[in-house]
C-alpha cells in the first residue's frame, strides 16, 4: 500500500472521519478532531503498522497527510509493505 | 492481524456506527471480540464510546449500564476507551470520566470536582512509581526510600478514605510496578536488593488495604496478563506514558472483570465438553481404556483442566457436560475411569447426546434457572465454539488454543467468573442446586401445590446486618432482578450511609429437607413520616420462588413493627422490566394503596391494625423479635 493510502485510512480509522474528505493537502489541523492526543495515536498506529519506528520530530513537523506519508517514505518506500 | 483495513473489524465497526450501534448490538459485541491489538482495543473504544453511541446501545435494551472515574499518575489516554471496548464486548456501556493529568490527589482531597457528578460505581487509580518515588530527594538513599515506601501505605490508606467519601462506589489500587531505570540505578546488587524489598513490602501491605475495606480491590500488577509493563522510552519523554499499550490492555481487562463483578454479571455455570477436553482422544472411538487423562503429556494436561474445574467447582461455580456421545459411553468413563479427577458427584447435570449444543445448553439454562449469560461453554472444537457464539450470543465462550497444555490457565482466565469477594453462599451454590432437583422431583410426587410445600418442611431464620454476611447482602441488592421491589441496589457504602442514619438492614436464610439455601434475602428499613417504617427495599433470589417466603419475612416485619410501636409501615413498588410478577405482593399482603399512582412507581401503606397470617408450611425459627426498634 502507498504511503499516503495507509496515511489516509488510519488518520480516517482511528479518528472516524470520512476518507473521501482527507486529500493529500489538507491540512491536518482541519481534520476533525486532531489534537496531540490523536497525533501520537496515529504515530504509535503507524509504527506498528509498518513494524518500524518513525522519525518524530519530523513526524511532529508535518502539516499535512503528503507531508505524513512523505515520513513514512524515509523509512518504508513506497511499494514496500505489500505484504502487511 | 490488525483491525484497519476496509474489510477489517474496525472499518466495520466504523460502519455500523454510520447506521446506528443500536441496529446491530450483538455484532457490535462480536466485532471488538476480534480485535487482538490494544490500539484497535482503543480505537474501537473510541468508536462506541460517543454519548449517542452509548444511548444508543442503552435503547437497544441488550446492555447493562455502568459509570467508571479514572485516576492516575501518568498520562493514561488510551485506557478509558479500551475499557469501554473491553466491556462493550461483554454487554456493557461504560461512562468514563478521568481527573487531569497526575490530579489522583488533588482530584480526590479536594472532594472530586471534575468526577463527583459521575457517580462512579467503580473508580480506577493506577498508580506507577513516580506517585512513590517523585517524593525522595536522593534516590540513592536508601533509608530514605525505605522511609518512602513505609509512608505511602498510610499515604493511600488517608486517601482511599477520602476517595470513598468523594466518590463512593468500589475503589480498584494497584501495586505499583518498579519502573526498570529506578532499579538500574543502583551500580550494586547489594542496593538493589535493598530497594526491591523496601518496595516489595511497600506492595504487600497495598496489597493488605484489600482485606480492612470491603469495597476496595486491589489489582496484583504482577499477575496481569502482559508481555511488558513499561511505557516504551520515547512514549514516557514524549507524553508522560508510564504503561506500555499492553499493560494498558491487560488493566483494561481487569476493570471490565471487576466492572462486571460489580454489577453481579459473574458467569455462575461451566458447561464442559468431554472429548479432546476434559479428557485427550474420543471416547467413542478410542474406548473408556484409550481416552488420555493422567499420566504423561497431553494426558497430563487434560488432567490439569479437571483439576482446575474441579476448585472452580469448590467455590461455587456450577459444573455441567454437554457432550457428542452415546449417553451410556459417556457416562461409563466418567464413572470408571480410574485417572478421573472430577467425581460424578460434581457434574450437576450431564447431556451426553447428538443435538445441537446450544439447545443444550439453553435447556441446562433454564433447569438451572439461570441465564444464558451467566454460562461459559468450555469446548475445544472451533466449530462448535462458533455455533454457540451464534446460537447464543450471550454464553461465554473462550477461545482454547490447539494445544491442551493451555485448557486450564485459558478457562481460570478466560470464563469470566470473578467475583469481588466470595461468600458462603456462592460455595455453597453447587450444593443447593442439587438440593433444588431433590424438591422437584418431591414436587412431581406431590398431589397438590400445599402438600409439596408442607412436605418441603422449610424454615426461615431473619438475622440483622452483620460483618458475616454484609457482602452477601450488598451483591444481593446488586443482582436480584426479578423480586426487587423498587429497584434500588445499595451498596456498601449506602449501607453504611443508611444505617448511620437510623435504618436497618436484615437477612434472611432459608432451609428445608434438602438441605440449606442459604442466604436468600435482604430487606432495608428506614423511619419513614409520623413514626412509621419504610421499606427501602426487599430483594429475593428466585431459586425460592412460588414458595410464599415473602410472606413469611414481610408478615414478620409488620408484626416488628406493631409489637415497636410504629404507626404503620409504608412501601413502594417500582416497576422494572423483570420484576411484573411481584406487582401485587403488597395488596396481597393487606396493604393499602396511596397517593396517585404514576406509571412506574406505586406507594402503599399498612395500619397494623391486622397483619396477614404467616404461611403454614413455613417454621420461622427467628423472624419478628430479630427486628429491632427503628
Amino acid at each position: 500500500m502507498r504511503s499516503e493510502e495507509l496515511v489516509t485510512e488510519v488518520v480516517a480509522d482511528l479518528l472516524d472521519v470520512d476518507e473521501d474528505g482527507l486529500t493529500p493537502d489538507l491540512a491536518l489541523a482541519d481534520v476533525e478532531g486532531w489534537d496531540s492526543v490523536n497525533a501520537l495515536r496515529v504515530l504509535v498506529y503507524l509504527e506498528r503498522e509498518l513494524g518500524a519506528e518513525l522519525d518524530y520530530d519530523a513526524f511532529e513537523r508535518a502539516r499535512t497527510l503528503r507531508d505524513m506519508a512523505a515520513v513514512l517514505d524515509a523509512h518504508a518506500p513506497a511499494g514496500d509493505g505489500a505484504d502487511r | 492481524m490488525t483491525g484497519t483495513g476496509r474489510q477489517g473489524p474496525l472499518a466495520r465497526l466504523r460502519a455500523l456506527k454510520r447506521q446506528g450501534l443500536g441496529t446491530d448490538p450483538d455484532q457490535v459485541r462480536a466485532l471488538i471480540a476480534e480485535l487482538t491489538d490494544p490500539l484497535d482495543l482503543e480505537a474501537a473504544g473510541r468508536l462506541v464510546g460517543g454519548a449517542k453511541q452509548r444511548a444508543a446501545l442503552t435503547e437497544s435494551g441488550a446492555f447493562r449500564e455502568t459509570r467508571i472515574a479514572f485516576l492516575a499518575s501518568s498520562t493514561i489516554d488510551p485506557l478509558p476507551p479500551m475499557t469501554v471496548a473491553a466491556l462493550a464486548r461483554e454487554g456493557v456501556v461504560a461512562t468514563t470520566r478521568a481527573a487531569g493529568f497526575d490530579q489522583w490527589r488533588l482530584e480526590v482531597l479536594g472532594g472530586a470536582p471534575e468526577l463527583g457528578d459521575l457517580e462512579p460505581r467503580v473508580v480506577a487509580c493506577l498508580l506507577d512509581d513516580r506517585a512513590v518515588l517523585s517524593a525522595v530527594a536522593d534516590p540513592l538513599d536508601l533509608d530514605l526510600v525505605e522511609r518512602r515506601c513505609a509512608e505511602f501505605v498510610t499515604e493511600l490508606r488517608s486517601w482511599y478514605g477520602a476517595c470513598r467519601e468523594a466518590l463512593g462506589g468500589a475503589t480498584v489500587l494497584n501495586t505499583v510496578p518498579l519502573s526498570p531505570l529506578a532499579r538500574a540505578r543502583h551500580v550494586d546488587y547489594a542496593g538493589r536488593a535493598r530497594l526491591a524489598s523496601a518496595w516489595h513490602r511497600m506492595n504487600a501491605d497495598i496489597l493488605a488495604l484489600a482485606a480492612e475495606h470491603p469495597s476496595l480491590v486491589v489489582v496484583d500488577t504482577a499477575g496481569l496478563d502482559t508481555p511488558t509493563v513499561a511505557a516504551d522510552d520515547r512514549m514516557r519523554h514524549i507524553a508522560s506514558h508510564a504503561f506500555s499499550p499492553d499493560f494498558l490492555r491487560a488493566y483494561a481487562e481487569e476493570l471490565t472483570r471487576i466492572a462486571r463483578a460489580d454489577l453481579g454479571l459473574a458467569r455462575k455455570c461451566l458447561v464442559l465438553d468431554l472429548d479432546n477436553t476434559l479428557w485427550g482422544g474420543v471416547v467413542g472411538d478410542d474406548g473408556v481404556t484409550g481416552i488420555r487423562l493422567g499420566g504423561a503429556y497431553p494426558g497430563s494436561a487434560h488432567s490439569e483442566l479437571q483439576r482446575l474445574v474441579r476448585d472452580l467447582g469448590r467455590q461455587g461455580v456450577m459444573l455441567t457436560v454437554s457432550s457428542k456421545n452415546d449417553r451410556d459411553v459417556a457416562e461409563e468413563a466418567l464413572t470408571t475411569h480410574p485417572e478421573m479427577v472430577l467425581s460424578r458427584e460434581d457434574l450437576l447435570a450431564v447431556r451426553a447426546d447428538w443435538r445441537p449444543k446450544p439447545d443444550n445448553v439453553a435447556e441446562l439454562a433454564r433447569d438451572l434457572n439461570i441465564g444464558v449469560d451467566a454460562m461459559a461453554f468450555v469446548d475445544d472444537n472451533p466449530a462448535e465454539r462458533e455455533l454457540m457464539r451464534h446460537a447464543l450470543p450471550g454464553v461465554t465462550v473462550p477461545d482454547l488454543p490447539d494445544d491442551p497444555s493451555g485448557y486450564a490457565l485459558l478457562v481460570a482466565r478466560g470464563a469470566g467468573l470473578d467475583l469481588l469477594r466470595l461468600t458462603r453462599e456462592d460455595r455453597d451454590r453447587a450444593q443447593m442446586y442439587r438440593a433444588r432437583t431433590g424438591r422437584e422431583e418431591l414436587r412431581a410426587g406431590s398431589d397438590s401445590l400445599e402438600d409439596y410445600l408442607h412436605a418441603l418442611g422449610s424454615d426461615l431464620s431473619l438475622e440483622p446486618l452483620d460483618e458475616a454476611n454484609a457482602a452477601r447482602v450488598v451483591q444481593l441488592f446488586a443482582k436480584t432482578n426479578q423480586f426487587n421491589l423498587t429497584g434500588r441496589r445499595y451498596t456498601a457504602e449506602d449501607v453504611e450511609r443508611i444505617t448511620a442514619g437510623g435504618g436497618r438492614f436484615y437477612a434472611a436464610r432459608l432451609a428445608d429437607r434438602f438441605g440449606d439455601n442459604g442466604l436468600i434475602a435482604a430487606l432495608a428499613l428506614v423511619p419513614g413520616e409520623d413514626g412509621a417504617w419504610e421499606i427501602g427495599n426487599a430483594v429475593m433470589s428466585c431459586r425460592v420462588f412460588s414458595r410464599k417466603v415473602e410472606h413469611a419475612i414481610l408478615g414478620s416485619v409488620l408484626r416488628a413493627a406493631r409489637r415497636h410501636g410504629a404507626t404503620a409501615v409504608t412501601a413502594s413498588f417500582t416497576r422494572t422490566d423483570r420484576n411484573a410478577k411481584f406487582s401485587g405482593l403488597y395488596p396481597e399482603l393487606g396493604f393499602a394503596t396511596t397517593g396517585t399512582p404514576d406509571e412506574d412507581t406505586r406507594t402503599f401503606h399498612h395500619h397494623l391494625a391486622e397483619p396477614p397470617p404467616l404461611p403454614a408450611w413455613i417454621t420461622v425459627t427467628h423472624g419478628e423479635e430479630i427486628i429491632d426498634a427503628l
